[in-house]
């Protein structure tokens, strides 16, 4: 339909939050979790909700559905949907419509979906039970539903249990569940945070598809700015539970008015963006508890601009001439182009000798499965494997940093988990400044233990809760004798400064630390025997964007001020490139290109990195990316398939002459681009090279 | 065009249970004139229109006003619904001319649009058969429109793929068309036309080449 139809039709909002506060009895009082939030979604309208972590984003969707906890409530404001409001109704009718006028998505779907039932029988019964259908018309409108959200095979994974499907299959049922019940509204929570960027980018296509066919209203949450940009037309940023800006979705991108926002767009890494031309901007500081809001503006002590006036007074939710709405004193004067960092620490590069300090040949880690048969028991069948590496041969040179990148379930982590001597190595040889690092940990020597440090994805689960920050930094220097005895305490606190972190956290326990000051405890310890090589496993995925910028400038401190070198793993494709001198790119325990990190990102590409690439989601409202969808999930690393082992999915294979008949039944050369860049495809080079960029930016 | 192209997809909707006063809200507010009952998984039960809040003057008159407010909160929607089996329905796939006759012919105002289940989808109304009259006509775009009137019987309606093709020639666009017979003239019929980017000039050329037909009506409209 035409603008003008739309224009004329809109009147009325499917939800209107208006002046919303949401408050938690807790003991000494109650604390205001979210304040006056106002927006509206209209049909077939996505809002995006962004923000940091405890900005009071999820408290909104859940005070729509009053899903708050028993001590939360509604303090002031309305919340109206379709014209009813919600939040005087009685537990009976707000059941009646969840269940037929609002559904939501949230970011597990493993918890969304009973482990102990079939597929077929979860969904079925949304309808048996609440519309009262026939079980083979259920089945029926089952089928059509999983069709439309692009399930491969959908009468067959009705009868499947949960935990057979991947977990991009998954959310798909429970996005088909929810759209059983055609609802006005869909809440969707970080719906494909837990996902692969290549699954994402299939959720959010199947998201915006769903939105116009359906006139369904979207409220989507999300900390990922690249996610909103592709899905929603309207963008609400929240700080400290309150509504920060509210745009059309290219204003915000464009020209960003509230200083928070225009923060959280420089702390992200543009996709082609590298460390030597750019620098990330963390936001100082961190949210505050909601009972400790500053006086005045709750952003003022972040904000580069504050002034008096932001300290005393409290700005006012107002509408710009260009239909934003902002709160800030200052939003007209703020021109972000004029912005200028105020800390410009930057450590200049340790030279360091071009020595290769690493070594891997044709490493190979293959873990035995155990078949459940009698046979399998004898062991008179022969052993099946699951071929995690396989084959992998690269070097790295100190002071370099590798990136490791490849979709969930691609062998990234096995493979420094090899490294390391986590996991036993299977063949191949690996060194490591001249030392064999093939055995098992047990069996290392405390030069090579002390050399190899790791850094892990979790903070949270790497740290024994019962040390302090001290004890747990000092225990690697007592171990590994760094420092005499009676320095440690001083190192300590050295290393601890050099992580922008006071004396004062020494004697911290681990549940004192925000998300982001765990994980530089993370990596002070790991930086505490001053190795050579830290092998860093997805080390700021859990974090806020700004607190992975800060992470991500610290590494990089790390690396100019000590010269060492890293192996670093990320699922996110911009954080790769921004960080990492060179790249590997691996798919099902294979390598399938690797070379100089700006090589990667432009052809000539294999073509899944070309896929990979296009499914990053891209905040510049000029660019223009090529859309690649791969079909179907990784193949299982048991059986993996035969040739190239990514001919099941490629999307390029056409090209090959006689419909690719080589990728099957031939393993692909590896072949040389210059310059260090190899590609393992049967493709010649010509082709490759003629590839279009994926991401072209319009001026 | 399709009943399921043009209507409102989600209206609002209320329980039987409501209380008319709280439905009366609820239409003031969302500025609507038709509200259906449904039940559980919002099956159809019965439709509220502006009708049902007009009072009887001689009813009221016997009554005080603590009279009325007591009546008042007494009453539900299901009381004084219209009930589902006196309601005319259409399915989504109906085409969007059908569902005009059905109003038309019976006088109404509304359609509830529901599937097979008796699952309400939509709602289709007089205004949103008017708007889709009008993107039909191509209203939104600027252009030249033109009213053309040629034979009707003459070689089975022959003369619109005349009119057609010579557009075509000239390598035009059209942004909306309707035919419909020539009033008070059943042996002629009227096409309009509405062609974007032209001039009027070059548009009055092209139709009046064409023998047997001429214009009747010609305007730039933005």
């Amino acid at each position: 339909m035409t603008d003008f139809s739309t224009k004329t039709k809109e009147k009325m909002p499917v939800l209107k939050l208006d002046n919303l506060s949401v408050a938690y009895k807790v003991r000494g009082g109650e604390v205001e979790a979210v304040q006056d939030v106002s927006f509206e979604i209209h049909r077939g309208e996505a809002v995006g909700v962004v923000g940091e972590s405890g900005c009071g984003k999820s408290t909104v969707a859940w005070a729509v559905v009053n899903f708050l906890t028993s001590n939360g409530y509604v303090k002031r404001g309305s919340i109206t949907f379709q014209g009813q409001d919600l939040v005087n109704q009685s537990s009976e009718a707000l059941r009646r419509l969840r269940g037929d006028q609002i559904a939501m998505v949230y970011q597990d779907p493993m918890k969304a979906l009973n482990p102990s039932m079939r597929i077929g029988d979860q969904m079925k019964e949304v309808l048996t039970v609440h519309k009262g259908l026939k079980p083979a018309e259920a089945e029926e409108r089952c089928i059509e539903m999983l069709n439309r959200v692009y399930m491969p095979d959908p009468t067959d994974v009705l009868r499947r249990f949960p935990h057979q499907l991947s977990g991009g299959q998954q959310q798909r049922v429970v996005i088909a569940m929810s759209l059983l019940n055609n609802p006005a509204l869909l809440i969707m929570d970080e719906p494909t945070t837990a996902l692969d960027v290549t699954v994402e980018a299939a959720v959010l296509d199947l998201i915006s598809d769903l939105r116009k066919e359906f006139d369904t209203a979207i409220m989507y949450i999300s900390h990922n700015l690249g996610v909103i940009s592709r899905v929603c037309s309207k963008v609400a940023v929240m700080y400290a539970g309150k509504m920060a800006e509210f745009a059309e979705v290219e204003d915000i991108f464009r020209s960003p008015k509230h200083p928070y926002t225009q923060g959280l767009i420089r702390a992200i890494p543009k996709l082609g963006e590298d460390k030597l031309s750019s620098r990330l901007y963390p936001i100082q500081g961190r949210v505050p508890a909601p009972n400790r809001r500053p006086e005045g503006c709750v952003y003022h002590p972040r904000c580069d601009y504050a002034q008096s006036l932001c300290r005393n007074k409290k700005p006012e939710f107002r509408l710009l001439d260009n239909k934003t709405w902002v709160r800030c004193h200052f939003a007209e004067d703020i021109d972000p182009s004029e912005w200028e960092p105020d800390d410009t620490e930057i450590v200049e590069k340790t030279e360091v000798d071009d020595e290769t300090i690493l070594s891997v040949d044709n490493l190979k880690t293959y873990y035995e499965v155990q078949g459940s048969s009698l046979r399998d028991m004898l062991k008179l069948n022969p052993p099946k494997y699951v071929k995690a590496v396989e084959d992998a041969s690269f070097e790295v040179k100190r002071g370099r940093t590798l990136g490791v990148v490849g979709e969930s379930g691609c062998g990234k982590s096995t493979l420094i988990k090899t490294l390391i001597g986590l996991e036993k190595m299977t063949d191949g040889d690996a060194s490591f400044m001249g030392l064999e690092i093939t055995e098992p940990l047990s069996h290392r020597r405390g030069e090579v233990l002390k050399e190899l440090q790791m850094v892990f994805q979790n903070p949270d689960s790497t740290m024994n809760p019962s040390y302090t920050v001290g004890q747990q930094i000092a225990r690697p220097m007592r171990k590994f004798g760094v420092v005499p005895k009676g320095d440690v305490k001083k190192e300590v606190i050295k290393l601890l400064k050099s992580m922008r972190m006071g004396e004062n956290y020494y004697d911290r326990f681990p549940h004192q630390l925000s998300g982001g000051e765990k994980q530089r405890v993370g990596i002070a310890r790991a930086l505490a025997t001053y190795p050579d090589l830290l092998l860093c496993d997805e080390p700021v995925s859990a974090l806020d964007v700004s607190v992975q910028a800060a992470i991500l400038n610290l590494l990089l401190l790390i690396q100019n001020k000590y010269g060492t070198t890293m192996l670093f793993i990320a699922h996110d494709l911009s954080v790769v490139r921004y960080f990492s001198d060179e790249i590997m790119v691996m798919y099902l325990g294979q390598v399938m290109e690797k070379g100089p990190s700006e090589a990667i990102y432009s052809p000539p590409f294999h073509p899944y990195t070309e896929a990979l690439l296009s499914a990053v989601p891209v905040i510049d409202p000029n660019a223009q990316q090529k859309r690649i969808r791969l079909e179907g999930n990784v193949p299982s690393a048991i059986d993996p398939p035969t040739g190239c082992r990514f001919h099941t999915r490629c999307p390029r294979r056409k090209l090959m002459p006689d419909g690719g008949d080589a990728c099957v039944t031939q393993i692909p050369p590896w072949q040389d681009m210059g310059n260090g860049h190899h590609i393992f495809c049967h493709l010649p080079e010509e082709t490759l090279r003629s590839f279009e960029p994926v991401i072209t930016i319009k001026e | 065009m399709l009943v399921r192209d043009c209507m409102t997809r989600h209206p609002v909707m209320v329980s039987p249970d409501t209380l008319i006063t709280e439905a009366r809200r609820v239409f003031v507010e969302n500025e609507i004139g038709h509200l259906p009952v449904v039940s559980d998984g919002k099956k159809l039960l019965g439709l509220i229109t502006h009708t049902h809040f007009s009072m009887n003057m001689d009813t009221l008159d016997s009554l005080d006003f603590w009279e009325i407010s007591r009546k008042m909160s007494d009453v539900k929607v299901k009381n004084v619904m219209i009930k589902a089996k006196k309601i005319i329905t259409v399915d989504p796939n109906t085409t969007v001319e059908f569902a005009a006759n059905l109003l038309s012919e019976h006088n109404i105002g509304c359609l509830p649009v529901v599937d097979e289940e008796n699952q309400v989808v939509g709602m289709i109304t007089t205004i949103d058969l008017l708007r889709s009259y009008q993107e039909m006509l191509g209203l939104p775009t600027p252009g030249i429109r033109v009213t053309v009137r040629m034979p009707a019987k003459k070689r089975g309606y022959s003369e619109f793929a005349k009119l057609i093709s010579s557009i075509a020639d000239q390598d035009w666009g059209v942004m909306g068309i309707g035919t419909f017979p020539t009033p008070n003239h059943p042996e002629n019929y009227d096409a309009v036309l509405k062609i974007p980017g032209v001039s009027m000039e070059s548009v009055r050329q092209v139709i009046e080449s064409i023998p047997d037909q001429h214009i009747v009506d010609i305007r730039e409209v933005g």
